[in-house]
């Protein structure tokens, strides 16, 4: 009797080890539907954080999906550290790692590079710092890791910048860490400047606004210190708000110049690039020269313009209802009345026809005055200007949204309520209201041919063709969060709409002729593709 | 599943294909009916009980499949080394068994991952089947049965469940050991329908998916006689507890999941694709059985198996003579031999016989 027990207790143990396998820590972790998806060239960029990884959606000629899901690192950050390039062609997904690391099996943190056409991780660069914002290059080549709002570790260096050459493969030389030089500030913002012919040639130069001064580094060589403008000679600190370059003008010899705003100052800083000093060992080609140039006040965004005169840097000035046109060399400063309070300035030359007449067309808009304005920098014959045009509006502009090639000449002014959006034609300077309900989000198409247009948590869906300024309404069965516009297999183009309950739901629809008739639905997608 | 027990006396049959072909077809219905070749005498009534005596090699026919060797750790037989082999005596009986139980499987298939945080599926388990052919203590059955179970989880906040039908039937090969022991081995090829459900946020209707697939078990274990009722004239009836491992191959299942939409829903919804389902893995079995016996005509040549009334008169008759005198009812169920009795305890004949046990 007591042999049977025996073997009926081996034979239960046997058993109960045999079942005590577990499953993937994956299912038991919830699904995070606050972090938006990306929307690349081909594919959308589903972040799955908690199951580290990637889920890449693509959408086939039939409007099928094909989900690809793709491992990334540890501790995604929770607000940002993702981005697509401006082509459109990757994902950049930055990724802390395990902090701290205690062993040699803990993720170092990383940057991935997702490529939207292959649905694969195309390079993967390990950061010597667990840093959370990622700033992509407008070129699509550099991505720069600094710090964050998520990092905490017990003691960090705020100043430090990570600068990715994603054209690279990643090496002992790339990605490069630099801390750049402060006097009591840390950066705020970094930007990226266009090719600009320099003292020593052509340098693409990143731009670090701190909190009272102003950093440069060469991109072209890493290895030379960065250099920082200081913004005031007095004793008071002031911050810097913007910034706007210009590689100069061949024609009237001007060259590359760089102009900087400041907080709740009413003085620009003009930088001049001049060559380095004879006694000058740093090896930079180059020496930042500032230029102070006081205005009536405060300026509210600044760009270069092309004149008859020369190249002018326009700032304006909502304060005194101006554009101010400030000759770079000397300082002068030209005065044109708006007649309103404009806030926003883009060149739209080319769309608006003023190519050939030896000006800039510059398009002021604003989110307090319920107007926009065409300023016609052409033939100036006593004034600094050749025209104004103010165009009513039935509300002020919350955002101007730049409609890619081909329909460059059309641009989107969404209005500050939300219940009103604008289509402008720039050539025949045209303003077509479209009425919606309030709340609602506009999204471009990258091909330019349509504006999609939603409102959170409802399932309304709207498109609206450029060609015609038609409104397609469509009423979706689920909720949307957000819309994608990516490239088909075939060629064509697909909406993927992206329905953020429980394990996030998408709704396929084809994007040039909108239709739920032959629309493809999915649901609980991030429950799929798990190892 | 639930291996078996041996519902009927062991003794040598020669093997024959279209007779097992027959009386397979048969079995399968759950009752069979073999002709019984000419049994040997039986032993004599003081015979001990022990595992099946080995019997006399004899030369099979030519048109039949060969003889099993004895089996070498038999007890010795009681028919003297210079005997003639008994004369065999024509009997008639069927066969049939039924039973319930559990089935675990253990299944490391990540695709049963979303319906269960281990890896074990418990099912319950309904079988049945019949004898085919008895060749000493070694007999041969063909059994089926369905084991249906579910699972049940959450699958990143979603709720998850699995339904899991087997369907299988199959050759059981049977060694008694005792009269209350008995092991088996089996081969059971089956069909296996799976069905998963995802009841999710993202959709109204829940997403579910089901396939059908293959499978094998292959697995043995050993069953243990409760108790019977019953005697050498009627219908015996024993009851078992039966346990069983094994290993079970399965084919994969694709898990592609869609909302059940109505015939009306002009929608047209896609697949969430979980990993496919593999239900390979090793399997244990515990369950009850009941199998039923009846002779029709002659007796058992095997002591071990034949009814205790006739044990009994044919042993001792004062004994039976005596048990008539007392003043006590007649007993309608007969415990097992390794049922633990106080009473059975103090009664020095039933020691001497339970001498016999292993």
């Amino acid at each position: 009797m007591k042999n049977r027990k025996a073997w009926l207790a081996a034979a239960g143990l046997s058993l109960a080890c045999a079942s005590c396998g577990g499953r993937s820590p994956d299912w038991d972790t919830s699904v995070q539907t606050s972090r938006a998806p990306l929307g690349a060239r081909s594919s959308i960029v589903l972040l799955d954080a908690p199951a580290e990884r990637a889920l890449m959606i693509a959408v086939d000629g039939d409007l099928k999906a094909i989900p690809v899901a793709v491992p990334i690192g540890r501790n995604l950050p929770s607000t940002g550290g993702a981005a697509i390039t401006p082509d459109g062609a990757r994902a950049l997904v930055l990724c802390r790692g395990d902090v701290p690391r205690k062993s040699s099996k803990d993720q170092p943190p990383a940057l991935f590079v997702l490529d939207s056409d292959e649905q694969r991780v195309s390079a993967r660069y390990e950061l010597s710092d667990p840093l959370s914002a990622l700033t992509v290059d407008p070129e699509s080549r550099f991505a720069i890791a600094s710090a964050g709002l998520d990092d905490s570790t017990f003691v960090s260096n705020p100043n430090e910048l990570i600068v990715v050459d994603l054209s690279q493969p990643p090496s002992a030389q790339n990605p490069v860490a630099l801390t750049l030089r402060s006097f009591g500030g840390r950066p705020e913002r970094v930007d990226f400047t266009p090719s600009l012919s320099l003292p020593g040639g052509k340098h693409r130069l990143l731009v670090v606004q701190t909190d009272r001064d102003l950093a440069l580094l060469d991109l072209e060589d890493l290895s030379r210190p960065d250099i920082t403008v200081k913004l005031t000679g007095g004793a008071s600190a002031v911050s810097p708000a913007g910034f706007a370059v210009t590689d100069g003008d061949p024609a009237t010899g001007d060259s590359a110049r760089l102009a900087v705003r400041l907080q709740g100052d009413p003085n620009v800083v003009i930088v001049d690039f001049l060559p380095p000093a004879p006694d000058d060992a740093s090896g930079v080609p180059f020496r930042p020269t500032p230029n102070i140039v006081g205005l009536a006040a405060p300026a509210s965004d600044l760009a270069f313009l092309r004149t008859d005169g020369g190249l002018r840097l326009g700032a304006l000035v909502p304060a005194a209802k101006e554009l101010s046109l400030i000759e770079p060399a000397t300082g002068a400063v030209a005065h044109v009345d708006l007649g309103a309070s404009l806030e926003h300035i883009a060149l739209v030359t080319e769309a608006a026809g003023g190519a050939d007449t030896g000006g800039d067309v510059a398009l002021l808009w604003s989110a307090s005055s319920a107007s926009i304005a065409f300023v016609a920098l052409g033939n100036t014959v006593g004034k600094p200007y050749k025209s104004v045009q103010l165009v009513p509006l039935p509300e002020p502009v919350s955002a101007v949204l730049d409609v890619p090639a081909p329909r460059t000449d059309i641009k989107v002014l969404a209005g500050a309520s939300g219940q009103r959006f604008f289509v402008l034609d720039l050539p025949s300077r045209t303003v077509s209201p479209l009425l919606a309900r309030a709340g609602v989000d506009l999204t471009l198409s990258p091909d330019g041919q349509r504006v999609w247009v939603t409102q959170r948590n409802t399932p309304n869906l709207a498109s609206i063709d450029f060609a015609t300024i038609h409104p397609q309404n469509l009423l979706l069965d689920r909720p949307v969060g957000s819309v994608l516009d990516i490239a088909r297999r075939d060629g064509g183009r697909a909406l993927v709409v992206v329905h953020p309950q429980g394990s996030i739901g998408l709704s396929i629809l084809d994007a040039r002729n909108p239709s739920l008739l032959d629309a493809r639905e999915y649901a609980a997608v991030l429950a799929g593709e798990l190892p | 599943m639930t291996p078996n027990p041996p519902a009927s006396l062991p003794a040598r049959r020669p093997l024959s294909a279209p007779l097992l072909l027959a009386a397979a077809a048969l079995l399968t219905a759950g009752v069979s009916s073999a002709q019984q070749p000419e049994a040997p005498d039986p032993p004599p009534p003081d015979a001990p009980l022990e595992p099946s005596a080995p019997q006399p090699p004899v030369a099979p026919p030519p048109t039949r499949s060969p003889a099993p060797p004895p089996l070498a750790a038999a007890a010795p037989s009681t028919a003297s080394p210079g005997d003639a082999p008994p004369a065999p005596r024509l009997a008639r009986q069927w066969g049939v068994w039924g039973g319930l139980g559990a089935r675990y499987s253990q299944i490391k298939s990540t695709g049963y991952d979303p319906f269960a945080t281990k890896d074990l599926l418990v099912q319950f388990n309904l079988n049945a089947g019949a004898q085919v052919l008895r060749l000493g203590s070694f007999s041969l059955g063909v059994t089926g049965g369905w084991d249906i179970g579910a699972s049940g989880s959450t699958a990143r906040g979603a709720q998850s469940s699995l339904t899991m039908h087997r369907l299988w039937a199959g050759p059981e090969a049977r060694v008694s050991l005792f009269r209350w022991l008995y092991v088996f081995g089996r081969a059971a090829p089956a069909a296996l329908h799976a069905r998963a459900t995802l009841t999710d946020a993202s959709s109204a209707e829940p997403l579910a998916s089901k396939g059908w697939t293959w499978g094998l078990d292959l697995s043995g274990g050993g069953a243990l006689e409760m108790f019977h009722v019953g005697n050498a004239e009627g219908p015996t009836a024993r009851f078992w507890v039966i346990a069983e491992a094994g290993y079970g191959f399965a084919g994969r299942i694709e898990q592609n999941l869609t909302p059940r939409l109505g015939d009306d829903d002009p929608r047209t919804f896609g697949t969430t694709r979980l990993a496919p389902l593999d239900a390979s893995g090793a399997l244990a079995r515990v369950s009850f059985a009941i199998s039923l016996l009846r002779l029709r005509s002659g007796g058992s040549h095997d002591p071990r198996l034949r009814p205790r009334a006739s044990r009994r008169s044919e042993r001792s008759r004062h004994r039976r003579e005596a048990s008539r005198r007392r003043p006590c009812r007649r007993r309608r169920w007969s415990r097992p031999r390794w049922w633990p009795s106080s009473r059975t305890a103090t009664r020095p004949d039933l020691l001497r016989r339970g001498s016999a046990r292993p």
